[in-house]
């Protein structure tokens, strides 16, 4: 897979993983799972993902990314900006759990 | 090196496929509670793989939603520290005698807003600026128990002053220990997974001398993105371990135990591991009426809990070595063993 097309799955990821997170406030299934009290930190948890997932989205293709990159992954530094993303498949989980087993 | 480059090819390709077996199996599992649920079947094997397949998923999803704000939150602290502060900044405070390193350690746990899982991200990237082992594994450690975040919510918590005190104070003492400790080994790649920790090639807030704020928090939000993204993964295996093991484990060991005090303590050690909850989540459980469990269950849960669990144990085992993982989980487990008996012997608190 591309670089590009790898970033744009990691901002997907991203966001699916905040409206997940926000869904559940909205119908209300979050207290299956957890105290209510703990809803702000999962709302602003979902939000924080959905913003990320836009930054995500919006360092496609610009070189400023794969400077930060390169920080972050400082052993990579002959890779010129791989963006990892190593086993972003896992993150389908969360949301196979919930819709699948009640 | 042809022959190595083959060996990742296929080491990948084999870790690709147990990601996709395992989800399979899942999507499985899945559809078939689903069916069952909706044939009205009333065989016993149904209702117990029912009631299986309920306690793994309230017990998955409760691992991960309790512990992605603090992974958030981790990754955001580790890119902010990444960016604005220098190698020297860090050295200067993290870095020195041993009982300075463990104090700085702990302020830092405390003052940053770290908890559960969150500490280990902070904690790598200290150690990857020159911070000394020890004052990163006291953050590290203390980070569940002693962050605001959980210390506000035992605070405000009705009925539950005394049970946070006492929990505060037992992360301290066990970081602390464990900080000194860690100072006693002679070699850093003895205790910590260096391959893990990329090394410097120079100072990390260079990248942004001379940009603007809107760079800065740019860059600042796409660093946090990418470590979220890296830790996420591993929050999910621990999400689906702790579930897994929640749904397996015979329904007697669940609490309340029966038996005596010991198989009663022994039981809520061992599903505050499972459960792994967070420093928040098992404190609203524990006030939320546990009225079943005897007061010292309650005690060890909330200890234990804190101290060691599933995802604990795979974050940590990212950055510590075998002989660190060790030290941590029975030096936390015999703490918080005896922070209950001194209790106990003091009359309790509640």
């Amino acid at each position: 897979m591309k670089r590009n097309a790898r970033i744009k799955f990691s901002a997907l990821a991203l966001a699916v993983l905040g409206l997940f997170q926000l869904s559940l406030i909205w119908d209300g299934r979050l207290a299956d799972y957890v105290d209510p009290r703990q809803g702000i930190l999962v709302f602003l948890t979902g939000l924080g993902c959905v913003i990320l997932a836009q930054v995500v989205l919006s360092a496609a293709g610009k070189k400023f990314s794969k400077a930060v990159e390169n920080e972050v992954h400082k052993e990579d530094l002959g890779a010129e900006g791989t963006w990892k993303s190593p086993g972003l498949i896992w993150l389908v989980v969360p949301l196979m759990v919930f819709v699948l087993f009640r | 090196m042809p022959s190595a480059s083959k060996y990742h090819a296929s080491s990948s390709t084999t870790g690709s496929r147990l990601q996709l077996l395992v989800i399979a199996a899942m999507a499985l599992a899945g559809i078939l509670s689903r069916i069952l649920e909706t044939s009205g079947g009333n065989a016993t094997w149904v209702s117990v793989f029912l009631d299986s397949a309920h306690r793994f998923s309230v017990g998955f999803e409760r691992i991960f939603l309790e512990t992605a704000p603090f992974l958030l939150l981790g990754a955001f602290t580790s890119a902010v520290v990444a960016h604005l502060f220098t190698d020297a900044d860090i050295q200067a405070l993290f870095k020195g005698g041993t009982r300075r390193s463990v104090i700085f350690g702990i302020l830092a746990a405390f003052i940053l807003p770290v908890g559960d899982g969150g500490s280990a991200l902070v904690a790598r990237q200290l150690l990857r600026k020159g911070a000394g082992a020890p004052a990163a594994a006291t953050l590290m450690v203390a980070g569940p128990g002693v962050t605001l975040i959980t210390a506000g919510a035992g605070l405000g918590a009705n009925g539950m002053v005394g049970l946070a005190g006492l929990r505060l104070a037992t992360a301290v003492i066990l970081a602390i220990v464990f900080g000194l400790i860690l100072a006693q080994e002679s070699g850093l790649n003895r205790i910590i997974k260096v391959e893990n920790l990329p090394t410097a090639t120079g100072d990390s807030a260079s990248l942004l001398e001379g940009e603007g704020h809107a760079s800065k928090a740019k860059a600042i939000a796409l660093a946090a993105s990418i470590e979220f993204l890296e830790w996420m993964p591993l929050l999910v295996i621990a999400a689906l371990i702790g579930g897994l093991l929640q749904a397996l484990i015979p329904a007697g060991w669940i609490p309340p135990v029966q038996g005596s005090a010991a198989w009663q303590n022994a039981g809520s050690g061992l599903w505050a591991i499972l459960t792994a909850q967070s420093a928040v989540g098992d404190l609203y459980t524990v006030q939320n009426g546990l009225t079943t469990w005897s007061v010292s269950a309650q005690r060890i849960y909330l200890l234990v809990g804190m101290a060691v669990d599933v995802k604990l144990i795979l974050f940590y085992g990212r950055i510590f070595r075998r002989k660190a993982l060790f030290y941590w989980i029975s030096l936390s487990l015999s703490l918080s063993l005896l922070a209950g008996l001194v209790i106990e012997s003091f009359g309790g608190l509640r």
